[in-house]
């Protein structure tokens, strides 16, 4: 294994999949499978992210493992997502930012979002109540709002700042 | 630990051949200590720190792997 990337990739698609192979390989995962695919939804990061980087254990006892990497909250997830994103930066100022998965965790958490922001929303719309969901990452807000934009009767907002940055969701009017 | 280390900083560092990474074992516990040129070490803690938080939650990964426990210190 090399001791850092190299420098001749082709492209930067194969420097994010490289580095992201040695850092599992640096791991001990390496029963691991990578592969790319065109970001679908805000969960992806779509419009944010070139290509998603898909990460799956080839083994049960594998996949277990990887649960390690989401981490809590899929913190250690994201902390992987920008070390790769970090270096394959380091190729120029225009460098594609690619976004990573793991287990389908992303996927998950993005529907689990949805049905919940659907479900605040009629509460909203029912109580007149302001909502506030507990502290997110900006790309869980991101999904939040963006499931929300074309619901009628709520809008949202984000309130607080650092890592207690909050969605609020309120009635339309106020 | 100490190679997961060194391959995130020289990836990160202009001067990869300055990157040294020394292993301290303190009881159960091992303190890797991350050595990059002067000019390196905003890029290897990052803004805000960042990059050092994101290198800290690998190191953990790893550590939990090993069955041990580590600390990374940029000296």
């Amino acid at each position: 294994m090399p001791d850092r990337p190299s420098a001749d990739y082709a492209d930067e698609l194969d420097l994010a999949g490289s580095t992201l192979r040695d850092l599992l390989n640096l791991l001990g995962l390496t029963h691991t499978e990578i592969s790319a695919r065109d970001p679908e939804t805000p969960g992806d990061g779509l419009g944010l992210v070139a290509q998603v980087l898909d990460l799956y254990g080839e083994d049960d006892e594998t996949s277990d493992e990887l649960g390690l990497l989401i981490g809590r909250r899929g913190e250690t997830l994201s902390s992987l997502q920008y070390l790769v994103n970090t270096i394959v930066g380091r190729t120029g100022d225009d460098a594609p930012v690619y976004g990573i998965d793991i287990e389908g965790y992303r996927r998950r958490r993005e529907q689990t979002l949805v049905d919940l922001a659907h479900e605040i929303a009629q509460e909203v719309r029912e109580t007149g109540d302001v909502i506030t969901l507990e502290p997110m990452p900006a790309s869980e807000r991101r999904i939040v709002h963006l499931a929300l934009e074309q619901e009628p009767g709520v809008r949202t907002e984000s309130v607080g700042s650092g890592d207690h940055r909050q969605v609020e969701v309120l009635p339309a009017d106020e | 630990m100490k190679k997961l280390i060194e391959y995130v900083a020289r990836a990160l560092a202009e001067k990869p051949d300055e990157v040294v990474v020394e292993e301290e074992h303190d009881g159960d516990r091992i303190v890797l200590h991350l050595y990059v040129a002067e000019e390196d070490k905003g890029r290897v803690i990052g803004r805000d720190g960042r990059c050092a938080n994101a290198l800290r939650s690998l190191l953990h990964v790893a550590a939990v792997r090993a069955g041990v426990r580590a600390t990374l210190s940029i000296e």
